[in-house]
């Protein structure tokens, strides 16, 4: 029997959480996939605007929350949409959801043969983190949370690190010029680093564990705001550091500016080996959210199957989607159009969400 | 008295009217003991006789001789013959006998328990009443330092097998009022005591009683140990993370009082509870409280660099030099290799058997006496250490890195918290073995999963860390000035959450 109670997010770690769900492999590849659109060194300007938007879509969900405080998902939603709409939303998110897990098991294994080993198969990389989130999974769901509120302050001081000691090699020239974008091609900027920011949703989904606090809007605010924060830096290191074309030709840019880093003293020779050691962490949180969610969406719409039942059926069927893309390329690709479509059914359904709240809201008060 | 599992009832269950039947009963009862003495002594020169009962040496005997009996032979208080039994009973007991402790009893289970707790028992003719006085004595260990956690500076006494004195010893260092003591008995045969301590008006009180519910739930013979009550009463028996702090230290048990938390006292062994625990609490030694807090907090950082070390190091070892050796820096990893040079085995055998073979030490040195154990240390650490290196079995590297990981487990005050760590190390050196790096950060993230997942009395393990209550690292993770801890720990939800107030000195 418990005596004390310790199960609800409290409004200060909504920000980090929201800021922890945002950041995970996108920001690796980030700087290459905007200066691609931008073609010079102004996606900075990209970031800082798809930024703002994000600021305005986190304000609007923190708003369906508040209204709501301690509520259901499910609940708020059959009351807002109905309950056949909510059950089809919930669907396709799980459908997405659970692609974008995959992608993430993908990545990781991608990744980790490639700064870690040559030898060792990818398949049993890539099993290895399965099980492991799949234990994550199987705990409770504030757990999860605490997870993340451990892994964040060590994420962010690796890429402190990394910033700190590749400040030396910043070329500032290689920022110059300024301001020469074609407005076509800022806009295909913003676009693409919009979808940086897709995690923010799942702060939608663990609502009902936020302790009631009229500050909320402002927390996921200030989640958001970090990770805007850390965008530009990387952004602007990565330009700085590599050059608008290195940055546009290397596929994980981020981890190239950690290899240009160097610390003092000689005694870590290849920074990217750590700092990538160490956003496995981050990119373990995202599989986590995702398998969760995955899981609590199914739960919903389907009541009687118990939660563990849904993470063994979940985990393997996207261990096994993972394996299907043949390439690195293919890998990219897929994990783009995943991302594409969950970020569109993310601002969707917070926007309708928000737009029905505001009305039933009114009509109850008029 | 629980479960009786006597053969054959051939004694009465309840008390006689005669002191001799009452001596056949209780001889009959407990099977004759050697240690059982009846003894039937006069009151006064002319008054009744009456019937003494005690166990040898679990009384005082110096006591018992001297005061008790000589004051009943010597008694000159006149005894009518109208009176009742009952009433020279209580005429003995309330103008007689020079005892503070002392209780009439009505049936034999009460009178039996108090007779094998060390009472004395006395008997009159024509009374089924009983009166027990408490003489305890008997040997016991008087109060030294406290082997197992040693300070350099901070009071020098601990616990002992005594759970009477022990919380004497509380009291000694904390005469508030509200210094409860909850008193249970535990083991269905031994009916240990066992005294839940902690501060009214500070301890949650739904601790309180969680931690009785817990506690009388336990169904078992005997409790031998702190342990024995610990393991029932815990959270989780599947972690391999201890739940509850144990400490020697009467200091620790009233740090750990002051601040809303409850100590645990068992009859029988000097070590104490103090419940809940979280991780941060395995990290602190009570020392940290009476050094200067710039030294306290530098230790405290360094506890966890070497809590690292610990768990990390030989498994980093067999990442870096069986998969990553890029992360040597090119110098480093030539010595290395060169060192390594000649060495049979891959670095994963290598390191599992260095650190099997330091374990082995480990476990010899604590099983032998004193002075065998020492030439154990020497035989291992240098012998062994030094010719494995000699004969080319192991590199000196190897050497290092046990060394090293063996002295940083030593750097922590709570032996049942590094005894986990030591075990998970080895997990860490499997998952090097197969998976490198990565492997270790996968063991990493499992151990964390754990420890946000583990509750205890619902409080998270990994708190105050996460969740993170800034204010509670001024006193947990690190140890700022005295004068900015005002405020007990948040995590404990203390019903008085304030500590000290600022006072104005009288000096104007």
């Amino acid at each position: 029997m418990k005596v004390y109670n310790y199960n609800q997010i409290r409004p200060y770690d909504t920000a980090i959480i929201v800021a922890s769900a945002q950041l995970g492999t996108s920001i690796l590849t980030l700087p290459r996939t905007v200066t691609e659109a931008v073609q010079t060194s102004d996606g900075w300007i990209a970031i800082l605007i798809s930024g703002l938007i994000m600021l305005f879509v986190s304000w609007i969900l923190g708003q369906v929350l508040i209204q709501y405080p301690g509520w259901n998902l499910v609940t708020i939603s059959s009351r807002l949409i109905g309950v056949k709409l909510t059950q089809l939303f919930f669907l396709l998110f799980a459908a997405v959801i659970m692609c974008y897990f995959a992608i993430v098991i993908r990545m990781t294994g991608l990744l980790t043969k490639l700064y870690f080993f040559e030898l060792t198969p990818l398949e049993i990389i890539a099993l290895a983190f399965t099980l492991v989130v799949v234990y994550c999974a199987a705990g409770t769901r504030i757990a999860i949370m605490r997870l993340n509120l451990i892994f964040m302050p060590m994420i962010i001081g690796i890429l402190f690190i990394v910033l700190l000691f590749s400040w030396p090699q910043i070329t500032w020239r290689n920022m110059e010029p300024l301001f020469t974008f074609r407005w076509t091609d800022l806009l295909r900027g913003t676009g693409t680093s919009i979808l940086s920011y897709n995690g923010f949703i799942i702060i939608l989904f663990y609502g009902y564990l936020i302790q009631a606090s009229p500050k909320i809007p402002r927390k996921i605010m200030m989640g958001t705001g970090i990770v805007i924060f850390i965008y530009l830096l990387v952004f602007v290191f990565c330009v700085g550091v590599l050059g608008v074309h290195t940055t546009m030709n290397v596929y994980v840019p981020t981890i190239e500016l950690a290899k240009e880093a160097e610390i003092p003293g000689g005694f870590f020779d290849r920074l990217q080996s750590i700092f990538f050691a160490v956003w496995i962490l981050a990119i373990f949180s995202s599989a986590v959210f995702a398998l969760d969610i995955t899981t609590l969406l199914l739960q919903s719409v389907f009541q009687k199957i118990r939660k563990m039942s849904w993470i063994l059926g979940i985990a393997p069927i996207a261990y096994l989607l993972s394996m299907i893309p043949r390439n690195n390329q293919e890998v990219f690709e897929w994990g783009s159009s995943a991302i594409v479509v969950l970020f569109s059914l993310s601002v969707t359904y917070t926007f309708v969400l928000f737009i029905t709240a505001k009305w039933k809201g009114r009509r109850r008060h008029g | 008295m629980g479960r009786q599992g006597h053969q054959q009832e051939n004694y009465a269950r309840y008390l006689l009217s005669t002191i001799h039947e009452n001596f056949d009963n209780i001889r009959k009862l407990l099977g004759s003991p050697a240690d059982l003495v009846t003894r039937k002594v006069t009151i006064g020169m002319y008054g009744p006789a009456c019937g003494l009962v005690y166990m040898q040496e679990l009384v005082d005997m110096q006591f018992l001789n001297q005061s008790i009996i000589q004051t009943l032979q010597e008694a000159k208080l006149t005894l009518s013959p109208q009176q009742s039994p009952n009433e020279i009973l209580l005429t003995l007991r309330d103008s007689l006998l020079p005892i503070g402790n002392i209780h009439n009893s009505f049936t034999l289970d009460d009178a039996a328990l108090k007779l094998l707790e060390g009472n004395c028992l006395l008997f009159l003719d024509g009374t089924r009443q009983v009166i027990s006085l408490g003489i305890k004595g008997g040997k016991e260990r008087s109060i030294d330092e406290p082997p197992s956690e040693k300070v350099i500076r901070g009071p020098r006494d601990g616990f002992i097998e005594n759970v009477a004195v022990n919380l004497s010893l509380l009291r000694r260092k904390l005469a508030d009022p509200n210094l409860h003591f909850r008193m249970l008995k535990v083991g269905e045969r031994s009916r240990n005591k066992v005294v839940i301590c902690y501060l009214a008006g500070v301890a949650q009180p739904a601790l309180i009683n969680e931690i009785e519910r817990r506690i009388s739930t336990m169904s078992v013979d005997n409790v031998p140990e702190s342990g024995s009550v610990e393991q029932w009463i815990e959270d989780s028996f599947l972690s391999p993370f201890p739940q509850y702090q144990i400490t020697e230290r009467p200091d620790s048990a009233i740090a750990g009082i002051v601040v809303g938390r409850a100590a645990i006292l068992i009859e029988g062994t000097p070590f104490a509870l103090i419940a809940p625990a979280t991780i941060a609490d395995f990290f602190r030694s009570q020392e940290d409280e009476y050094e200067r807090w710039t030294v306290s907090s530098f230790f405290r950082i360094l506890r966890f660099f070497a809590i690292l070390i610990t768990v990390f190091l030989p498994g980093l070892y067999i990442a870096l030099i069986e998969y990553n050796h890029g992360l040597i820096p090119s110098k480093l990893a030539f010595s290395i290799a060169g060192t390594r040079e000649g060495v049979p085995f891959p670095a994963v055998v290598e390191a599992f058997m260095m650190e099997f073979t330091m374990e082995i030490l480990r476990e010899a040195g604590v099983r032998l006496p004193k002075p065998v154990g020492q030439t154990v240390g020497i035989v291992g650490g240098l012998v062994i250490g030094e010719a494995a290196v000699q004969a080319g079995i192991v590199s000196p590297i190897m050497v290092i890195v046990v060394a090293l990981t063996a002295i940083a487990s030593f750097t922590l005050p709570a032996y049942n918290f590094t005894a986990a760590l030591r075990l998970i190390r080895f997990g860490v050196m499997a998952a090097a073995a197969v998976l490198g790096l990565f492997g270790i950060m996968m063991v990493f993230i499992m151990i964390c999963i754990h420890i946000t997942n583990l509750e205890v009395y619902g409080i998270p393990y990994s708190a105050p860390l996460s969740p993170a209550t800034a204010a509670d690292w001024k006193s947990t993770i690190l140890r700022l000035p005295s004068a900015m801890l005002r405020r007990r720990p948040q995590i404990f939800e203390p019903m008085d959450p304030i500590r000290s107030q600022p006072r104005k000195g009288n000096n104007s």
